[in-house]
């Protein structure tokens, strides 16, 4: 050897006086995060620490693993070493402490330079399945990461996913949990190609696919820090520390000082990930776009008139041939493209579950047996919608002014979280609202009064088209508190609970028409008895005719018949002009009707996305 | 405080149907063997989505889910053949049919199809389309004895 090995005192005393632990990559491999006057992992499992206080304590935590990697190759027979253990944290300590590295008995992890190997990483993407029609956690979306070997293609990329680990559990008790930490987060790989069969195939989620600019140098600290995280748990918060958050780890392991997980906001949605990694210079252009199944049958309908599409759901159901596509279509081209459209309703069906598994087998086989006579055909591609990171930021305060019956009024709103029908439409899945602690203030100048305007605690409101094919349901559910009017006619507030389903219908230019059956709950103590209970009745309708552009009507009856007995009408029109993707005007029409009095509010405010 | 508004919203929201969590994990060999949706109600798949492929696993432990399935005689295909078909029989059946796709496209480059002679290799695969699915029984080990025969 050209020089003597130094002593592991040496290397501690050198990394002391460089004040190694306060690296910002020291932190990024080991999860920490400030806390206080000091630091905490958000690494919740012990296995992932050498030092017992190494969750707290980046400086020990260092020692302890520089200690541990200077222990001889058979030191312990039961564990592996401490360098085939922490691969990323031993090449990051060699690399600073220079030529002293080669001291250290073990430089290396054959397990993961096999791993590399067979992975052969070239490039690597970060994906985001967007909104799961009618299912509101999945709203916000997803994100993972796809990691793509050179020359194989997207589909046989491996997929990096951060998902928490749950049983079957009762729904109240599983949002606790995954509210307060009580289930377990980790990461794991799978063949990408399935998680396009669960997104796109069965969950109906269009993909967004965006590439990294990942070097090979990249890549390879990325991978050795997903492999140290292997097996390994955070506790799961659906709110920060979720599957957006963690993967944020990942691109800062891959890139020392690009510090995407410091920088994230508070609450961490999906989008957030794609946002980051914008802001931090890792995207390579646009990305690309994996229409889901649902998708493509609306596409390939788009193109067919309605006898051909009656005709394609017809062989798709059995009740006529494939080989009727021949006989009643003219062209060629028309005829595959009904076949096309058979086979994806038949599958489309199976994963619904409405079609027996030996129906849609032996239906699927012969529909393509007698698509496949029909030589190769021109395949339009289906029209890109806006990204999501087009949309505006998750949260919004407005500010403005109107009337309210005849009286001037100024308002202010917050809202920190997602996407409402009174929001910019770019970049966002139509017919779905999420909004969560939705809130504003109203200052009356003539009377020098200030009222709490409205509160929603959460609205969720649900409209999924109904069709000849997809028999899909609407809903919504809403609490907060909302202004009333009282029994003598002055203004009061409720808390008010609503949930409702019904049907909506894609009317074209017009846009999606909706009709629900309601059910409502209110709470005052200006009312008889305190509260009023009852059916209600809601239709509307709601067209987006630009990306800058979104029109609403709504109507809404109530009929409270248990506590205090009366009727309230609601009539809405809003609209959103956007003007700039974080930026828009809203303006609304709002008239109330309740026994015999009524109140008409007139409103336009400016809101801001941050 | 926030955090406590939104879990007493949503659990008030869960408590209107239990929700239910599917395993998704039937993997294997013949059509029709993909995965589909298990989630019973509209309510349960709320977080399922989310939450998806809950499993512990081994990050690096890949199993490749064919463990079952017949291995096919023939040496001219590789493991990586026999996962990729098995693992996407409908999307690999509905591109031959076709003509094209990228499932098409990364069978060709399993098999180490260069791309000029790709052409060939799909109208051939779609002209026998009936001989490589000559049922809907036919496994993955059968489509790729199937195929070999036909090239």
């Amino acid at each position: 050897m050209a020089q003597s090995p130094p002593d592991l005192e040496k290397t501690i005393e050198r990394i002391q006086a460089e004040k190694l632990h306060q690296n910002p990559y020291w932190h990024v491999l080991l999860h920490y995060q400030k806390q206080g006057s000091g630091f905490k992992s958000r690494v919740d499992d012990p296995s992932f620490f050498l030092a017992p206080d190494g969750k707290t304590n980046p400086k020990a935590e260092l020692l302890a693993d520089v200690r541990a990697f200077y222990q001889p190759r058979d030191a312990d027979a039961e564990k592996p070493h401490a360098v085939r253990r922490f691969p990323a944290r031993f090449a990051w300590i060699a690399s600073q402490i220079g030529d002293s590295a080669s001291a250290f008995p073990v430089r290396e992890c054959p397990r993961f330079e096999k791993i590399y190997a067979a992975m052969a990483p070239d490039s690597a993407a970060l994906i985001f399945p967007s909104a799961h029609i009618n299912s509101p956690a999945s709203m916000f979306g997803h994100t993972l990461l796809a990691v793509e070997a050179k020359g194989q293609g997207r589909l046989l990329a491996n997929a990096v996913n951060y998902s928490a680990v749950t049983g079957r559990t009762w729904g109240p008790i599983f949002a606790y949990k995954g509210l307060f930490g009580g289930y377990k987060g980790y990461f794991s790989m799978l063949p990408y190609y399935d998680k396009i069969q669960e997104y796109s195939d069965v969950s109906h989620r269009d993909m967004w696919e965006y590439p990294l600019n990942l070097t090979q140098e990249e890549l390879r600290r990325m991978l050795l820090h997903l492999y140290e995280l292997d097996n390994i748990y955070s506790d799961y918060f659906f709110i920060d520390e979720n599957c957006a958050f963690n993967l944020l780890y990942l691109l800062d392991a891959a890139r020392p000082g690009a510090n995407l997980a410091g920088q994230c906001p508070y609450i961490a949605v999906p989008v957030d990930t794609i946002r980051l990694a914008l802001k931090g210079g890792f995207l390579d252009g646009p990305p690309v776009y994996r229409p889901s199944k649902m998708t493509r049958i609306e596409h390939l309908r788009n193109g067919l008139s309605g006898e051909e599409k009656k005709l394609a759901r017809e062989i798709a159901q059995g009740e006529a041939p494939p080989e009727s596509a021949g006989e009643k279509i003219k062209t060629t081209e028309k005829q595959a493209r009904v076949l096309d459209l058979a086979a994806e309703t038949a599958s489309y069906r199976y994963t619904r579950k409405v079609l027996p598994k030996e129906d849609y087998t032996r239906r699927y086989r012969d529909i393509l047996a007698a698509r496949s006579g029909l030589g190769r055909r021109e395949i339009t591609p289906v029209p890109e919608p806006a990204g999501p990171d087009s949309g505006h930021l998750s949260s919004k305060v407005w500010a403005g002014g109107g009337a309210n019956d005849g009286e001037a009024v100024f308002r202010l709103g917050w809202r920190p979280l997602f996407h409402g029908f009174d929001d910019n439409p770019k970049g966002y899945e139509k017919g779905a609202q999420i909004k969560v602690m939705n809130a504003s203030l109203d200052y009356f100048p003539e009377k020098d009064r200030v009222d709490l305007h409205r509160v929603d605690l959460l609205d969720i409101f649900s409209l999924a088209p109904r069709d000849a094919v997809f028999k899909s349901l609407s809903w919504r559910v809403a609490t907060g508190f909302h202004q009333t009017i009282e029994p003598d006619g002055s203004r009061g507030a409720a808390y008010v609970f609503n949930m409702g389903g019904g049907i909506s219908k894609d009317l074209g230019p017009l846009g999606l028409g909706y009709v629900l059956a309601e059910a409502d709950f209110a709470a005052t103590p200006g009312w008889d008895m305190g509260y009023g209970a009852g059916p209600g009745l809601r239709t509307g309708l709601l067209a987006d005719p630009a990306p800058w552009l979104r029109l609403r009507l709504e109507g809404k009856g109530t009929r409270y018949l248990l506590g205090d007995d009366h009727t309230a009408l609601t009539g809405l029109m809003e609209s959103v002009i956007a003007t700039s993707q974080n930026t828009g005007f809203h303006a609304q029409a709002l008239f109330q009707r309740s026994r015999d009095f009524s109140n008409t509010e007139l409103n336009l405010s400016f809101q801001i996305y941050f | 405080m926030k955090k406590g508004l939104l879990a007493a919203a949503l659990c008030i929201f869960l408590a209107i149907s239990p929700a239910a969590f599917a395993d998704q994990s039937n993997y294997g060999c013949g059509l029709g063997s993909m995965v589909i949706d298990n989630n019973e109600s509209l309510v349960s798949q709320t977080f399922a989505a989310t939450l998806n492929g809950c499993f512990a696993n081994q990050l690096f432990g890949m199993s490749s889910g064919t463990s079952n399935c017949d291995k096919p005689d023939s040496i001219v295909y590789n493991e990586k053949i026999n996962i990729f078909v098995a693992d996407n029989m409908d999307s690999l059946a509905s591109d031959i049919a076709k003509g094209q796709g990228e499932y098409l496209d990364t069978l060709a480059t399993l098999m180490e199809v260069p791309a000029d002679q790709r052409p060939v290799l799909y109208s051939k695969l779609q002209n026998n389309f009936s001989v490589i699915y000559p049922s809907d029984q036919v496994t993955h080990t059968d489509v790729l004895r199937n195929i070999e025969a036909v090239l």
